[in-house]
């Protein structure tokens, strides 16, 4: 068995495409280039391959990463040629490696991930440094998370969970956040509840569609064994 | 060189203080500035070097004087005696100006195009700003003619640049598709981009054709003739096949919120911009969504009212069997296989961008082909009693009976191979190769039956192909074979075997639609991998052997029995009945029979000791008595009558481990209306598209309560075309249509259901339908 990682982007139009959507999406994509997938043994196979976190609806990425297993060896070319030709616009293959970690797969091994939130141009003023320090000098920043099977909203301080948050300013003159979070199995925080505890912290009057929101990269253990090619 | 004196922004608004320019005309110049700037813009950045300051200026400039009389020439000299010759220029022949060239495109042809484009102090498009001034009080014929042909002139203008700019004008002044996906659900439905999906540069093409599916992305893109359309209109190098389905709730509130126009999935192009729209007719209940679409589109939805700038609205497949109800919108209608039609269509189409036909010579032009039905062409003469009693045509050269378009061998037919895979979870997720087309089998209730006869096979070579390639191209993991009944395929268990065999190698799971099941089909279903042992389908249509040969449906209770003795056996645990109500003839004895035959599936379970869960699941459907079949004549049931027998079936239906279902009746009433109308029914479409009605095949949408309401109010009796049984020498509202069977065929084989007599397959020798004068039946009579 071969074990390998790539590392995709998302751009345009191929961001309005779900989890679920983007790993039928891969699947077909390696039976178009006919890379055979490995598969799991049992009544019901199915291709080993799975990213190693779910992207929202609507995120555009940078650096997603997407593990799978093969039968035999696959070369660079053949991804970086022909399963890129074989995926929609807007998708990217940023890197390609193989693992050569024994024990823990990419999705496991995640810790951390980095957003690009891009706020509108127009409605945010000169106090906006000012308004992220202070939030983040907050000790408990209280957001409202629902929960998966009672559909109720509970309470949860996330203020641990953020890492960072710095200012970013463009060419185009917008103002983004470049957000840095937990993320993964141990401790995980969606930016979604950072951008809506921001925007009431802020008093920012901005609707959530006008924000676009980018994950630049997920952030893996230094010693995780991953051979670049 | 002359030198020239440049004016600038902050001298224009000098001047409107100097001059007293009221303060919504500064806005209107505004408006009219930013217009032409921004076309101006996006032409340099294709290649042309107009001057934006001048544009911008000049616009801004433009009514300066608009309180005076003859505010064009005050204005004018107003500049002119600062030396702003230039502007002086613009706003001299602004009220008046005539556009040349797209060649020799100004700064003038800017100003002057953004201030038609402008309605008070905001962008709206030609369409809207013409309407305003259209009835603007002082209406008249005169001047709305004069209005039209200005329009008819800015709008071949603007399509020139557009072809320029490689995007609508329109487009430049929404807001971007992205802000409006963002607020919806599932915003794949209108993206595109998907694999195989293909883009064509409006540059590069002279006919731009939109092909729109009238129901949610979902279930069009589930349709194989979608694929079949969208492959063979691309496959016209000059051409573009665009797809366009019907925006679910939630994104049509928004479009109509930011006023943003019904658009592609390609190029994004509003319909209004294409050259053809055109509408596939699948199910009578989606008639109302092609009305929403139209008026998303911001067209107009009648045709009388749309002038030649318009795209050709037109419209195809089983329902246009029936063209009539929809006569009012659609300007021409494709009967019979669309791959044989739709190309000439588009290459007349072509012709008349190059020649400058107008809209009616094109019509004429068309309705020389085979297939094409013009309604315009004719005008339905009706007695005291509202029935027809024929077609005046309104023009000489218009065929008496439009005969359908006919492929003659499916061999030299063009299929699709490389599909569009959608990136959102469809009904159907697959390959699919149609494998036949036409049936043999004479049911008398079916529709597609009839319509699509002669029986035309795809050698089994060429499937085989076809398979393969589509795999091969989409990456799809499942295949599934087309036909109106998949064992009726002359080859089929080698077909069977090899596609089982092919599939298994590869992974790929096959899925045979609607088998006959006999011995073969159970081995054939044990070998499928993967194949789920959940549900096993039979479709007796009705409940005793007296009334199944009434429609000729060629199966008995023995082969359901033994099929589902061996079914049990194999391991299946659920039985799915089909059945049909308010067939002619029917009894009460035709409805406890259903009830008796779900009671004997379970007794045979029983009987086979396997013990365990078993279930039977009876869906019920109200026959709607359809065009072009032997019950064409046929009075449907009232929607009273459904709901009784309805009742009655619940009853003798509580059955331990049977399940019932059964469709709408009020559904079935309105799909009869929509079925067997005239053009009258134009008018009930329209009442209902403005009480709201869409979507109303999903039964989560359908207004029961509205359509009840619009039908009884509705000036005609509803009753009058569904309920009545009509006699043999009625002029019949689709008789305008030649299906190919001819009368006297489908007029015998009523006869011999009244008399109880069937009809045997016509592989086993021809049974005389007519369709045979008209070409050649390969299959017919084939195992004589």
């Amino acid at each position: 068995m071969c074990k390998y990682v790539l590392s995709f982007s998302k751009k345009g139009y191929i961001k309005y495409t779900s989890h679920l959507d983007m790993q039928r999406l891969f699947k077909r994509a390696f039976r178009r280039c006919g890379i055979d997938l490995a598969y799991s043994q049992g009544f019901n196979p199915h291709p080993k391959m799975g990213f190693a976190q779910p992207l929202s609806l609507g995120y555009e990425a940078r650096g997603e990463l997407l593990e799978f297993e093969t039968k035999e060896p696959v070369s660079k070319s053949k991804i970086m040629d022909e399963l890129l030709a074989n995926l929609p616009e807007g998708i990217g293959i940023v890197n390609f490696g193989s693992i050569l970690e024994k024990k823990k797969t990419v999705a496991a091994a995640v810790i951390s991930a980095e957003y690009e939130v891009t706020l509108p141009f127009s409605r945010v003023d000169d106090n906006i440094e000012k308004t992220v320090e202070n939030y983040l000098r907050q000790a408990k920043i209280t957001a409202f998370k629902r929960q998966k099977k009672s559909k109720e909203l509970k309470e949860v301080d996330i203020r641990d969970k953020i890492q960072k948050i710095t200012l970013k300013y463009t060419e185009e003159n917008d103002v983004k956040l470049m957000v840095l979070l937990d993320c993964g199995s141990r401790s995980n925080l969606s930016v979604e509840l950072v951008i809506e505890t921001f925007l009431e912290f802020g008093k920012l009057d901005v609707e959530r569609h006008e924000i676009e929101v980018c994950r630049d990269k997920l952030i893996l253990p230094v010693d995780y064994g991953i051979k670049w090619m | 060189m002359a030198e020239y004196k440049n004016l600038t922004v902050k001298e224009c608004y000098k001047l409107f203080k100097k001059y007293n320019t009221p303060e919504h005309v500064i806005k209107h110049c505004e408006a009219v500035s930013d217009t032409a700037f921004r076309i101006g813009e996006e032409l340099n950045k294709n290649g042309c070097n107009l001057d934006l300051n001048l544009i911008k200026v000049s616009g801004l400039i433009h009514d300066v004087a608009r309180t005076e009389k003859h505010h064009e020439t005050v204005g004018a000299d107003i500049l002119l005696n600062l030396g702003f010759t230039r502007e002086s220029e613009i706003v001299r022949t602004h009220m008046n100006y005539r556009f040349g060239d797209i060649k020799d495109i100004s700064e003038t042809d800017l100003v002057c195009l953004g201030d038609r484009l402008v309605k008070e102090d905001k962008y709206a498009g030609i369409d809207e700003r013409i309407d305003y001034l259209i009835h603007k009080p002082g209406e008249n014929i005169e001047r709305t003619e004069r209005l039209i042909n200005a329009k008819i002139e800015i709008n071949n203008y603007m399509r020139a640049i557009e072809k320029k700019i490689g995007k609508s004008i329109d487009s430049l002044f929404l807001p971007s598709i992205d802000y409006l996906l963002k607020q919806v659900e599932k915003p794949a439905r209108y993206t595109g981009n998907e694999i195989n999906c293909i883009m064509k540069d409006h540059r590069d093409i002279d006919v731009a054709f939109a092909f729109a599916f009238p129901d949610l992305y979902e279930i069009g893109m589930s349709y194989m003739g979608l694929q079949i359309i969208y492959n063979l209109v691309n496959k016209v190098e000059n051409a573009s096949c665009e797809r366009v389905f019907a925006p679910a709730a939630d994104m049509e509130d928004i479009m109509r919120k930011y006023n943003y126009p019904l658009f592609t999935l390609e190029s994004k192009t509003p319909v209004r911009d294409m050259d053809i729209f055109g509408f596939t007719l699948q199910y009578e209940m989606s008639f109302t969504n092609i009305l929403n679409m139209l008026e998303l589109g911001k067209i107009p939805m009648l045709a009388r009212d749309r002038d030649d700038s318009y795209p050709i609205v037109i419209a195809g497949g089983p329902c246009a069997f029936n063209p009539e109800p929809l006569a009012p919108f659609i300007d021409i209608f494709l009967i019979g296989d669309g791959e044989e039609l739709l190309p000439k269509i588009i290459e007349l189409v072509d012709c008349r961008k190059k020649k400058g036909w107008t809209k009616e010579t094109l019509f004429k032009e068309c309705c020389r082909l085979e297939g094409v039905y013009i309604p315009s062409f004719y005008e339905p003469l009706y007695d005291e009693k509202g029935r027809i009693t024929e077609y005046k045509k309104l023009y000489e050269k218009a065929p008496d009976k439009v005969k359908k378009a006919m492929i003659h061998d499916l061999n030299m037919a063009v299929y699709p191979t490389e599909n569009i895979v959608p990136l959102i979870e469809t009904v159907h997720d697959r390959a699919v190769v149609e494998t036949f087309r036409g049936c043999t089998r004479g049911c008398r209730f079916c529709q597609a039956g009839m319509i699509y006869r002669p029986i035309r096979e795809r050698k089994k070579e060429n499937i085989m192909n076809l398979a393969a390639e589509q795999l091969k191209n989409t990456g799809h993991d499942e295949l599934s074979i087309l036909s109106l009944s998949t064992s009726d395929y002359s080859e089929f268990e080698n077909l069977a075997i090899d596609l089982t065999r092919y599939c298994k190698e590869r992974n790929v799971s096959l899925s045979l639609p609607s088998l006959r099941l006999d011995n073969f089909s159970f081995k054939v279903l044990d070998e499928i991998q993967g194949y789920k042992k959940s549900g096993l389908t039979f479709a007796p249509e009705a409940g005793t052997q007296r009334l199944r040969d009434v429609i000729n449906k060629g199966i008995t209770e023995e082969d359901i029995y033994s099929a589902v003795e061996q079914a049990i056996e194999l391991g299946w645990r659920h039985v799915k009945l089909y059945f049909m109500i308010g067939l002619p003839t029917e009894t009460k004895k035709d409805l406890d029979a259903i009830a008796e035959i779900a009671k004997h599936i379970i007794e045979i379970h029983k009987k086979s000791g396997r013990g365990g869960r078993f279930n039977v699941t009876v869906s019920v459907s109200n026959f709607v008595p359809k065009p072009h079949t032997p019950f064409q004549w046929f009075g449907q049931n009232s929607t009273e009558t459904f709901t009784e027998k309805h009742n009655y079936l619940s009853g003798i239906l509580k059955i331990k481990n049977v399940t019932f279902n059964y469709h709408d009746d009020a559904v079935s009433t309105c799909e009869a209306v929509f079925a067997k109308g005239d053009r009258k029914m134009g008018e009930l479409l329209i009442m209902a598209h403005k009480a709201g009605c869409k979507f109303d095949g999903w039964s989560e949408h359908y207004k029961r309560d509205v359509w009840n309401k619009l039908l009884n109010e509705w000036t005609q009796d509803y009753k009058f075309y569904v309920q009545r049984h009509r006699d043999y020498n009625e002029f019949l509202p689709w008789d305008i249509i030649d299906s190919g069977v001819t009368k006297s065929y489908l007029k015998s084989e009523n006869e011999k259901a009244v008399g109880e007599k069937t009809t045997h397959d016509c592989r086993y020798g021809c049974t005389g339908c007519g369709v045979n004068q008209r070409t050649v039946c390969r299959q017919g009579g084939m195992y004589v």
